[in-house]
């Protein structure tokens, strides 16, 4: 059954020549989704459509109900959004950092019952964060800050979770305890959909994969189906090559550069 | 909290009996058990004192909170309630209708500077967020832009005012415009504290949201804030409180943008905690500030907005460098 329902969506900056769509496809429930593309192909911006922060025409269907039937907070129950960047004003604690993201679950000022601490320490639990419950947010890494991010988003326990490149800031350790997070997630009935630049991840992590190019849709299905050279190549633009993994079944993308070490050097040591 | 209420309750308790004239317990309640014809220790304390210390809390109050709300809204540390030219209309308004004669009759309606500078502050206040919502749904950065454009609007036409008055009223929108508390009686009291209950209990019921909006607006929709919304009914409410302030006590700089910050360096950044918190700090400084005052060269008094600038401003660098100094560490 699909979770959520996407058909002819269309959007466009102000009078700009750049559209999104039409595009229409759906993301069964229980499944992680990656979207894929370059620079500009839309990502974000189909992202923040999905989490209701921008109007488009066509529709979307979560459950059974269209986008915009549900309240704020019914909405919010059902769907986290985990955008790309978050510029926060005030040094809060990653405690409190976490507990705000149980804002729909609360009642007026927002006072914690026991289920909203279980969720924090739960969330803080799969983001491998508890240990810095007490820290201030200014002493954290930007590795750090993003799994306190993700935390707060998880701690919504959402039905859909929509992150817009969630491992730009990760190394690769936590890249790795991310991506089990969101599979754990997924193996709960979560169903996450996720923008990304990181197509070997895709590759690993992704039940489907939608590769956009130019606001549209150049190719959708399995990794195995839409990471293949001819697409890749077509929409990115560059030497690309897909090896099979040697003891895996999913595809491994790897860009093919210039014979940069066999040419000869540009500059001379003095 | 508890210990912020203290504060404001001993400030409340002892500040009525610092004065340039002696006015002891010992003293009143001997007036009070004898019952005199005369009481000038237990009228001093009751008249005069006790509002005033009342009406410095109050206003500190509105001040503060309604400093730590714009903080918020605005997301910008140097917000006060005066950056978005709401003061500066009531001000100029204020001091428009004192320019004239003092009071200004149109048909039935007596327009007292209190009344003039409550007229100001709203049109303005309503004006800018036409304008905002108009250009992009309420953004932040609109309003910003459109209040201090309004600032330098009523600066300039404060100016023309004060230029074309006759001397005589000029020193009456001077003294005015630089802030005072002095009052006699319970009815300046009377005027602003309803504009402090209504603003202060709108924004205490969006406090929570308003620490969502510290995320930003997407983060803060996502989270399930009706951005809007909570934006609106903040505003109005810090309006509501500058309003009543700036109108009973002409424009007093500082308060608005020190206690906030003192606050968040105390108690953390939490808005459920800063805003009332605000609010106490504010009326205890400000009291206290009235205090020195009338005292500091009595008996001659010095109008509070000079002392309230006096003391933020190297206050203010204080802070500063102290936070600078403890996040090297």
């Amino acid at each position: 059954m699909a979770a959520l329902v996407v058909q002819a969506l269309q959007f466009a900056h102000g009078r700009g020549a750049w559209r999104l769509g039409p595009l229409s496809f759906e993301v069964a429930r229980g499944s992680l989704l990656c979207l894929l593309g370059p620079n500009g192909c839309g990502k974000s911006s189909l992202l923040r459509i999905l989490a209701r922060q921008w109007r488009a025409t066509g529709s979307v269907r979560v459950g059974d109900l269209p986008q915009h039937a549900y309240s704020a907070m019914g909405w919010a129950a059902v769907v986290a959004y985990l955008p790309q960047t978050v510029t926060i004003d005030y040094d809060y604690s990653v405690e409190e950092t976490v507990s705000f993201g149980r804002y729909a679950h609360t009642r007026a000022l927002g006072f914690l019952g026991p289920g909203d601490h279980a969720a924090i320490d739960a969330a803080l639990q799969a983001t491998a964060t508890t240990a810095l419950r007490a820290r201030r947010l200014s002493t954290l890494s930007g590795g750090e800050r993003q799994r306190v991010l993700l935390a707060s988003v998880l701690v919504q326990q959402p039905q859909i979770l929509l992150l817009d490149e969630p491992t730009t800031a990760l190394d690769m350790q936590h890249q790795v305890a991310l991506c089990s997070v969101l599979r754990q997630c997924v193996a709960q009935g979560m169903t996450v959909v996720m923008a990304s630049h990181d197509l070997a991840l895709a590759a690993q992590v992704s039940d489907t994969c939608i590769l956009l190019q130019n606001g549209r849709i150049f190719a959708q299905g399995t990794p195995a189906h839409v990471l293949q050279e001819g697409p890749l190549r077509a929409v990115y633009g560059a030497a690309i090559e897909v090896l099979r993994h040697p003891t895996q079944a999913y595809p491994v993308v790897v860009p093919r550069m210039p014979a940069c070490h066999a040419a000869p050097p540009v500059l001379a040591c003095a | 909290m508890l210990l912020y209420g203290a504060v404001a309750g001993m400030a409340l308790v002892l500040l009525p009996w610092i004065g340039p004239v002696s006015v002891t317990p010992r003293g009143v309640w001997r007036e009070w058990r004898s019952a005199p014809a005369g009481a000038p220790q237990r009228d001093i304390l009751l008249t005069q004192r006790m509002p005033r210390v009342l009406l410095g809390v109050c206003i500190g109050a509105a001040l503060g909170m309604a400093g730590a709300c714009f903080q918020v809204l605005l997301r910008n540390p140097l917000a006060t309630p005066y950056t978005l030219g709401i003061a500066s209309a009531g001000a100029l308004a204020a001091a428009a209708t004192l320019a004239m004669t003092q009071t200004l009759t149109l048909g039935s309606l007596v327009m007292t500077p209190y009344l003039a500078a409550l007229a100001g502050s709203g049109v303005a206040a309503a004006g800018m967020f036409v304008v905002a919502r108009r250009l992009h749904h309420v953004a932040t950065h609109v309003l910003l832009l459109t209040g201090v454009a309004v600032n330098m609007f009523c600066g300039s036409a404060l100016l023309v005012v004060r230029y074309l008055v006759d001397p005589y009223h000029l020193v009456t929108v001077d003294r005015w415009l630089m802030g005072g508390l002095m009052t006699v009686g319970c009815a300046d009291v009377l005027h602003v504290a309803p504009f402090l209950a209504v603003g202060a209990g709108i924004i205490m019921l969006h406090a929570h949201s308003l620490n969502q909006l510290a995320f930003g607006a997407e983060v803060a929709r996502a989270r399930g804030v009706r951005v809007e919304r909570v934006l609106l009914w903040s505003f109005v409410g810090s309006v509501l409180m500058t309003a009543g302030a700036v109108a009973v006590s002409g424009p007093i700089g500082f308060v608005g943008l020190l206690v906030p910050h003192a606050v968040r360096m105390l108690s953390g950044v939490d808005q459920r905690i800063v805003l009332p918190a605000s609010a106490l700090m504010g009326g205890v400084l400000l009291a206290t500030c009235d205090a020195l005052a009338r005292t500091c060269v009595a008996p001659t008094e010095i109008p509070v907005g000079v002392i309230t600038a006096c003391l933020g401003a190297p206050l203010f660098v204080i802070m500063l460098l102290r936070r600078n100094a403890a996040c090297a560490i």
